[in-house]
């Protein structure tokens, strides 16, 4: 198109590309070099080769932090599919009061992580939240998740589960609604149950959502931080970290900005990982088209 | 005839638990803010307050002006980096819109990729240059960390829009004699208002919500209020449960009427950003 | 008003050429039509005039101004196009006021002069609406009515009538031509439909494979078409076309000799005789035969279809009471007067000495 060519295609998206630059580009691979370096605050920095990833890999609380973030971040991603495919698929049909019902739904959602820990923890304060009354009373569980390591990660995957439910919903009701009624009509001509429904047509129909909600949501579940920081900050004991804890304690509690970037490090290997194969059939894609 | 009417219980059990699962939580809360101290630990809970009193809220904003500089701060960037957002990824969207390019496409996928890197690893380089170029504890560095990590959604989204308009329209309007930008604020953009909401939400709801960039960059003048509130959290002393939950309802109750209010262009925005960024 | 003056212009995409070697001149309010297949160039041609195409090499002169360096919107044309492309979210008024917004003017003086255009069009009574309420045949004119109020130095429309129905294709062709005899200016015109340029153009371009095949008026085209192309575009049915041989100063056509009064004489070996099929007459002293393969009552007359003794298929129009049957045995005569001879190998026209032409 006229006037328009390269460059002005060029100077539209450069502010956008300057910004993410800005903010995560360019701090992204400065943390690659800050992992190879010693220094406070990040100035001073004196290069000392694999030191700070030996340091990690030597300390016990990084193995802990990553495997609890390995926990959580299963169940949370996991426990979330299951409701928020419960939910799509009962959502799908036409009922009087199905728009309150699914603002009630998807409320959460405007919830900050803040007000969120406030909710729970109100609910599980010990000895005086209504669920811990109810469950000391029902089944006897004395649930004290500021004292038991085990509690406390369970309590951080209620919570993240509660505020994150949402997106999967949202993502995996929009393809539910769009799978043709005539294939389900269909599959029930051939005589197929409702439950022969779901599995040989609605679930093959929605796979492809399916596997994108799963991806992105366990490269943000990976982010965990400010719900296990306001719950527990990591306690009791330094038991209930997860990596972004631990980095954020090394950097800006004990100023050790060399293992805090190691750390940085591996978190952005395992995204990536994670990401590679959305990535990779995103780029033939646009191969594709452009 | 039997396996439709099981289906149907079936379905309103599993709605009806999603829906107590889902509000409960707020509801206690916001009814909670309302009680005085001695009912809010009754057992059994008192769901509704009977005696409703203004007490808990007459109290936050005595005892915690911070509080209200807080919101006031949350407005700035929640309004700050949602102009950012839109202005910056209306360019882009249309640009990868309307031009095709291998360098085009190569800079999308870029933009797609430093997404779905973790923010909290950005914190640590970026910690010593803020501090060198004194934008700590500025509302311009949350607003610019926002719109970062939302600028690629909202330009795909826009995009996606974008690619909906006749490009004969913006022809018509160059024949007519207009600009690129006078196509692109008197055409582009109230065409694909739409769009605009949808790529928008999600930078406001994360906005007015963030805590974690706020926490690491923010000390006192641009502290919003998501960190105020988890400051109540930290100095609690059993009576005070009631203006915490004063507060939590004052930093909620906007974003949800709002959430509620754009629950379609969440809905329209997720579909559209998630597919492809 | 000005003159336009296109200069061997060329467009090419990659190895594909659009436009080759392009020229012509538009008079000041001279209405000109492009015709040609769909994929000939002409919409190319008209967009590149108004600069919505970047032409590979050649000049394009409006007014005495080279138009080579000027973008667009300093163009000073105004275009319908075959969508309308109006404005969605602006009303019929905005919509033809546009450009003058766009212009700075001040508002009284657009108001003023966009009910004078919605007046002209019919448009008052419409003027708040937005097009998704309007229909076909309004939209048509309300991009009409952004064309005109910008009193521009040329019109260009980009197959305009294409998307309305037969009925008020025929209606808008004819307020389209008061239109233009009322307001004199230079226009463009790209159709698809040698009918519509027949009935609007002061001269036609016809266009085909990205070249111009010929320029004239009407008349011009359909009387003396310069090569197969153009005679079997224009006129509907077609003009019939019978290969025929040269046999010493006979010709010889579909098994039968044929002989014009008077034969030029260096004819090549190869032939075609072309004849429309209004002067196709049935006579059974004429010289071609055949059978009647198909009849289609048209109402002012029938056309039949007949299929020569050599296989070849004409169109023949007859009386609307004539009396045929499928399979009936023909004979069809002509006058040479209204026949035109082309070169079999070449597609070009043959000039045949005929009295008073």
């Amino acid at each position: 198109m006229f006037e328009t060519n390269r460059w002005v295609a060029a100077l539209m998206v450069s502010p956008v590309l300057l910004l993410l630059l800005a903010a995560i580009g360019i701090p992204s691979v400065l943390v690659i070099w800050l992992s190879f370096t010693e220094s406070t605050f990040g100035v001073g920095s004196r290069f000392v080769g694999l030191d700070n990833y030996r340091q990690i890999f030597a300390d016990n609380i990084f193995w802990r932090a990553t495997l609890n973030t390995f926990i959580i971040v299963n169940v949370v991603v996991y426990v979330e599919l299951l409701l928020a495919l419960l939910l799509a698929v009962s959502l799908n049909f036409r009922f009087i009061g199905k728009g309150l019902v699914f603002s009630i739904l998807i409320a959460p959602y405007a919830v900050s992580e803040v007000s969120a820990v406030v909710m729970w923890k109100f609910a599980f304060e010990p000895g005086v939240g209504i669920f811990n009354i109810l469950l000391d009373r029902f089944f006897g569980i004395d649930f004290n998740w500021t004292r038991n390591p085990f509690q406390g990660l369970a309590l951080i995957s209620l919570v993240s589960i509660w505020i994150h439910l949402p997106f999967t919903l949202i993502i995996l009701y929009s393809a539910v609604a769009t799978v043709p009624e005539d294939l389900k009509a269909a599959a029930r001509i051939e005589g197929a149950t409702e439950t022969q429904v779901f599995w040989h047509v609605t679930l093959r129909v929605i796979a492809p959502a399916i596997l994108i909600a799963l991806m992105f949501r366990y490269i943000f579940a990976m982010r965990l931080f400010s719900e296990a920081w306001l719950l527990t900050q990591g306690g009791p004991a330094r038991m209930t970290e997860v990596l972004g804890i631990y980095l954020y304690r090394s950097a800006f509690r004990y100023f050790d900005f060399g293992p805090a970037a190691a750390t940085g490090i591996a978190m952005q290997f395992l995204s990536l990982l994670v990401a590679s194969f959305y990535l990779y059939r995103l780029y033939k894609g646009m191969r594709v088209n452009a | 005839m039997l396996e439709r009417y099981l289906t149907l219980a079936l379905r309103s059990i599993v709605l009806g638990i999603g829906v107590v699962w889902s509000a409960f939580p707020i509801f206690m809360v916001v009814s909670s803010s309302f009680k005085t101290p001695i009912d809010i630990f009754a057992y059994p809970p008192k769901f509704i307050a009977f005696s409703p009193t203004l007490e808990n809220y007459s109290t936050l904003f005595r005892a915690w002006p911070q509080f209200i500089s807080g919101l006031w701060s949350s407005l700035i960037v929640t309004v700050g980096a949602t102009v950012l957002t839109g202005v910056v990824s209306l360019m882009a969207g249309y640009a990868y819109s309307r031009y095709q390019s291998r360098w085009l496409t190569l800079s999308a996928f870029s933009m797609i990729l430093l997404r779905m890197l973790p923010p909290v690893v950005v914190t640590i380089p970026l910690f010593p240059i803020v501090n060198q170029f004194r934008l700590n504890d500025t509302h311009a560095l949350l607003i610019m960390l926002y719109a970062a990590f939302f600028v690629s959604l909202a330009t795909w989204i826009l995009k996606t829009f974008i690619d909906q308009i006749p490009r004969e329209l913006e022809e018509a309007a160059e024949v007519e004699g207009a600009s690129l930008l006078q196509r692109l604020t008197k055409i582009i953009l109230p065409l694909s208002v739409h769009g605009m909401v949808a790529a928008c939400v999600f930078v406001v709801v994360f906005a007015w919500n963030e805590y974690m960039f706020a926490l690491i960059f923010t000390s006192s003048e641009a502290k919003t209020a998501p960190l105020v509130l988890a400051e109540i959290t930290g100095t609690l002393e059993g009576v005070q449960w009631g203006v915490l939950f004063a507060a939590a309802t004052v930093q909620l109750a906007p974003i949800l009427i709002f959430v509620i209010l754009v629950q379609k262009y969440i809905v329209i925005g997720l579909t559209a950003g998630a597919v492809k960024g | 008003m000005s003159d336009l003056k296109i200069d061997r212009i060329n467009k090419a995409y990659g190895d594909f050429k659009a436009l080759i070697d392009i020229s012509l001149d538009v008079q000041n309010g001279e209405f000109v039509v492009l015709v040609g297949p769909s994929g000939c160039g002409k919409s190319t041609l008209l967009r590149s005039i108004a600069g919505l195409e970047r032409i590979s090499s050649g000049d394009i002169v409006l007014g005495g101004r080279s138009l080579k360096n000027v973008a667009t919107r300093d163009r000073n044309v105004a275009m319908v196009f075959q969508s309308y492309a109006l404005f969605p979210h602006l009303t019929v008024a905005e919509n033809i006021g546009f450009g003058m917004k766009i212009r700075k003017r001040g508002r009284p003086e657009i108001e003023e002069t966009v009910t004078k255009a919605a007046k002209l069009l019919g448009l008052h009574e419409l003027v708040g609406r937005y097009p998704r309420e309007l229909s076909g045949g309004q939209r048509q004119r309300v991009a009409m009515g952004r064309a005109i109020v910008r009193d521009p130095e040329v019109f260009l429309f980009d197959e305009p009538l294409s998307n309305l129905d037969a009925k008020l294709r025929v209606q808008m062709r004819t307020e389209i031509k008061a239109l233009r005899q009322r307001l004199g200016i230079t226009s463009i015109y790209v159709t698809h439909d040698q009918e519509e340029a027949m009935t609007l153009a002061d001269r036609i371009v016809v266009m085909n494979e990205g070249q111009i095949e010929q320029i004239g008026t009407p008349l011009d085209l359909y009387d003396r078409p310069v090569n197969l192309f153009v005679a079997g575009f224009m006129g509907s049915p077609p003009m019939n076309f019978i290969p025929c041989q040269r046999v010493g100063d006979s010709l010889s056509a579909a098994g039968a000799a044929i002989a014009p009064s008077s034969l030029p004489s260096h004819l090549p070996e190869k032939l075609v005789l072309g004849i429309r099929p209004e002067a196709l007459v049935f006579d059974s002293e004429g010289a071609l035969e055949g059978t009647v393969e198909v009849i289609e009552q048209q109402g002012p007359h029938t056309l039949v279809i007949v299929r020569l003794d050599d296989g070849t298929m004409v169109y023949a129009q007859a009386h609307k009471h004539i009396r045929l049957r499928f399979g009936d045995a023909v004979q069809l005569g002509f006058d040479w007067s209204d026949a035109h001879l082309f070169d079999g190998v070449s597609g070009l026209r043959i000039e045949l000495n005929k009295d008073g032409r």
